[in-house]
């Protein structure tokens, strides 16, 4: 419209001082009421009166919507003095009165109405802007954008919408600080943004907590504190403050101040306070997703260890895992998990994030040290929070030294109610989130979890090979007693005969017959006698070792056999009878299923490990569970650690592959 | 070759075995039923041949054949010939690897077999 000005405070005709305004708006007038005239008297120097009336209404009313009743009223009283000397009509007294009056009327009416218009108009248009810049928000709110940038689009708003000079929106924290988190400027619009304002400082968040509705601070003028001094520096006259509720809680306040005294109406604290329910709205938004989000996250980490954790053996990759998944989680700066030990120290079993991560590395112990976390929840067997903040780097514990770190968390490990370790984390900057402890025992419990099923596992492999080798010892009792006893005494009977035999004198042959047919017997006795003992235990293996048998069991394979050994002279008891047995077994199945031509052993010692391979050119689809000798052994093998594959497709050959571990295992001693 | 030792932690097998062997015709000059006991004899008598039981209680008849022959290296070394109640089949990579001429079976022991057993290892 051509009358809107360029914003609140306008620009020429409408500004300026009211005199100003006042006198230009006269000298408008005057002048247009000179042109007038001067077109009239070129137009016709006698013009009838009626006419002159209206032309003269030309030149008045302009100036009447333009700059009000006043200057319009020197017009009206220009054009009578000009109409009356200039054109000079009959009865010149009547005429100016009535023309004067009529003149006067028509400004007022007219200059009220201009002004009503105007008034309307930049009301509009205000409630416009208004009503945008809560659409532009609120399209913000509704596509989530980060918390900064809707902060930062809220300054702006309410600082162009009110003709601000700065707005500032700060959140309360916990400890009663009001800790800034957007701020807009019109001349300066990089605000120093991460300011916190002291609880209790004279400021309007300090108002706005106070009165727990919106405030009205009218100049800083003698009041001490850096946010009066700041405002001082900037000019600052007058500030309002609107709470920003979140939940029913007071969450922070949107700050607004202009030099200008007059800046803010008096509803400007209820309008600034549409676009706070806007910004808490956005709040409530952001945190419930931040919320699921975190939840989400944290069932993903808990997930993923858990699946580690499942996967049973070695626990040390559950160690790493809860370690990089906890440090981020828990958005801390460091992490460590450790083993208590017995003597009062600790031993890492991971760590992230330390700056000497050569004190951390898994196995390394870590000496009693205080005051530290894991000290606290070693007393207490509860979970421990520390905050260093304060302390001089002499003052720490010497593990924690040069590390910068202001508070820790730690929780127990408690594995089936044992003290066993602990979970730490520590940060180097804002404290660890308070709900910490609570959310760390869902990491805690899976890795004793993993710890409990390790454990166990050990201690049933432990109790399986004790089972299996209390058996190959009576086993080899029994072939040793064989040996010693009934065999023994069976050759000794069989040479016996013999000699008896041979002192029968030729006289008697039915009885050296009977004799030799005697000691046959006794051989073929003895003979299947052996047979019974090498199934119970391979003497030989006790003997002279794994590869003097393999040889044999090559040898005496059915199948011919490629052999190639590359073993040591002897090994533990339980692995020397483990490969034999899975060579035995795997040869028998070779000839007695495999309608094979051909079978190949190799067996070698390699990186600490027994490794066997045996396999044929047979048919194939052989599995574990078809009743062969070949379950027993994987489970004998499993028993020491090891691991037993086979794989036989059918058509396509059988091999059997088997890894022993060559160190000792006891199931207790695990190696983390 | 006619003087023999025996040795076998058996002392019922050491007494049938030497009444077997002189049968046949080898002097059995002494037992024994443990390594030290073995080697002494076999140091003071100088026997031809020495017939060592693979299984010797704790001890090993392969152990024995082993420092027998690397005892008398200088001189003449006695034949070893290794016995066993196991058959042959299944000590044979035993007795290929020790410096014994041979194996008899416990069973078949005999002066004869015995005398096989070393022609067969001079040849």
């Amino acid at each position: 419209m051509w009358w809107r000005p360029e914003n609140s405070r306008g620009r020429v005709p409408l500004t300026g001082s009211p005199l100003r305004r006042w006198v230009a708006g006269a000298v408008v007038g005057v002048a247009l009421v000179a042109a007038m005239t001067g077109l009239i008297w070129l137009v016709d120097p006698n013009p009838p009166f009626t006419g002159l009336l209206v032309l003269y209404l030309l030149a008045v009313l302009p100036v009447a919507i333009w700059w009000g009743a006043g200057p319009a009223l020197v017009a009206s009283v220009s054009s009578t003095f000009a109409f009356v000397l200039v054109f000079d009509p009959p009865r010149p007294g009547r005429l100016a009165a009535v023309t004067l009056g009529v003149f006067t009327a028509t400004s007022i009416v007219v200059a009220d109405l201009a002004a009503g218009l105007r008034r309307s108009a930049r009301e509009s248009e205000r409630l416009a802007g208004e009503q945008s810049a809560l659409r532009r928000v609120a399209t913000l709110v509704a596509e989530g954008v980060p918390a900064a940038d809707l902060f930062e689009a809220v300054t702006r708003e309410v600082g162009l919408l009110w003709d601000a000079d700065l707005v500032r929106m700060e959140r309360y924290e916990p400890d009663g600080t009001a800790a800034g988190v957007a701020a807009w400027g019109r001349s300066a619009p990089h605000q120093d943004v991460d300011v916190r304002i002291p609880p209790g400082e004279v400021s309007v968040a300090r108002d706005v907590r106070r009165a727990g509705g919106p405030v009205r601070i009218e100049g800083f003028d003698g009041v001490r504190g850096s946010v009066a001094t700041e405002a001082r520096t900037l000019g600052i006259r007058v500030s309002i403050g609107c709470p920003v509720v979140v939940g029913g809680e007071l969450w922070g306040v949107i700050a607004v101040s202009s030099r200008s005294p007059k800046s803010f109406p008096p509803d400007t604290e209820t309008r600034v306070a549409r676009f706070t329910e806007l910004v808490a709205t956005a709040i409530t938004n952001a945190e419930s997703r931040a919320e699921l989000r975190r939840i989400a996250d944290e069932q993903a980490a808990l997930r993923r260890v858990a699946t580690l954790a499942a996967r049973g053996g070695d626990p040390s990759p559950v160690f790493a895992a809860v370690a990089d998944e906890v440090m981020s989680l828990f958005g801390a700066d460091c992490t460590s998990i450790l083993r208590f030990e017995d003597d009062g120290t600790a031993t890492y079993l991971a760590a992230r994030g330390w700056r000497d991560p050569g004190l951390r590395r898994p196995g390394t112990r870590r000496p009693s040290d205080q005051p530290a976390t894991i000290e606290a929840v070693r007393r207490t067997r509860r979970p421990a929070r520390l905050s260093y903040a304060g302390l001089a780097d002499d003052d720490l514990p010497p593990s924690l030294r040069g590390e910068g770190i202001r508070s820790g968390v730690a929780g127990p490990i408690l594995v089936e109610g044992r003290l066993w370790g602990i979970i730490g984390v520590a940060s180097r900057g804002a404290p660890i989130a308070a709900d910490t402890e609570e959310r760390m025992i869902a990491f805690t419990e899976i890795v004793a979890t993993a710890i409990a099923n390790t454990e166990s596992r050990a201690q049933l492999a432990a109790s399986r090979a004790r089972v299996i080798a209390t058996a190959d010892a009576t086993r080899r009792r029994l072939e040793r007693d064989l040996h010693d006893g009934a065999q023994q005494r069976l050759v000794s009977l069989a040479l016996e005969l013999r000699n008896t035999q041979a002192e029968v004198p030729n006289t008697l042959p039915a009885l050296s017959g009977d004799l030799g047919r005697m000691a046959d017997d006794l051989t073929e006795v003895l003979d299947e006698l052996r047979e019974l003992s090498r199934g119970i235990h391979p003497a030989i293996l006790s003997e002279s070792g794994l590869g003097p048998a393999l040889r044999t069991l090559a040898r005496r394979s059915a199948v011919p056999v490629e052999l190639s050994l590359r073993l040591a002279k002897r090994y533990a008891d339980p692995v020397e009878v483990a490969a034999y047995y899975v060579v035995s077994e795997a040869l028998t199945n070779t000839a007695k299923h495999a309608n094979a031509t051909h079978a190949e052993i190799v067996a070698e010692e390699r990186d600490g490990t027994l490794r066997l391979l045996v396999r044929d050119d047979g048919v194939g689809g052989t599995d574990l569970t078809d009743g062969t000798g070949l379950a027993g052994l994987s489970d004998r093998v499993e028993a020491l650690g090891g691991t037993f594959r086979i794989t036989s497709p059918a058509g396509g050959g059988t091999r059997i592959q088997v890894s022993l571990p060559l160190s000792a295992r006891d199931g207790q001693g695990t190696s983390w | 070759m006619r003087r023999c030792v025996i040795v076998d932690d058996n002392e019922r097998f050491l007494a049938v075995a030497r009444s077997s062997l002189e049968r046949g015709g080898l002097e059995v000059v002494g037992t024994a039923t443990t390594m030290t006991d073995a080697l002494d004899q076999v140091e003071a008598l100088r026997p031809d041949v020495v017939l060592v039981d693979i299984v010797l209680g704790t001890e090993s008849g392969l152990d024995l054949a082993r420092r027998i022959v690397a005892a008398t290296e200088a001189s003449a070394p006695p034949h070893v010939v290794l016995i066993s109640t196991h058959r042959e089949d299944e000590v044979a990579e035993l007795v290929a690897s020790s410096p014994a001429v041979g194996f008899v079976w416990k069973a078949h022991l005999s002066a004869r077999a015995v005398r096989d057993v070393v022609a067969a290892g001079e040849q």
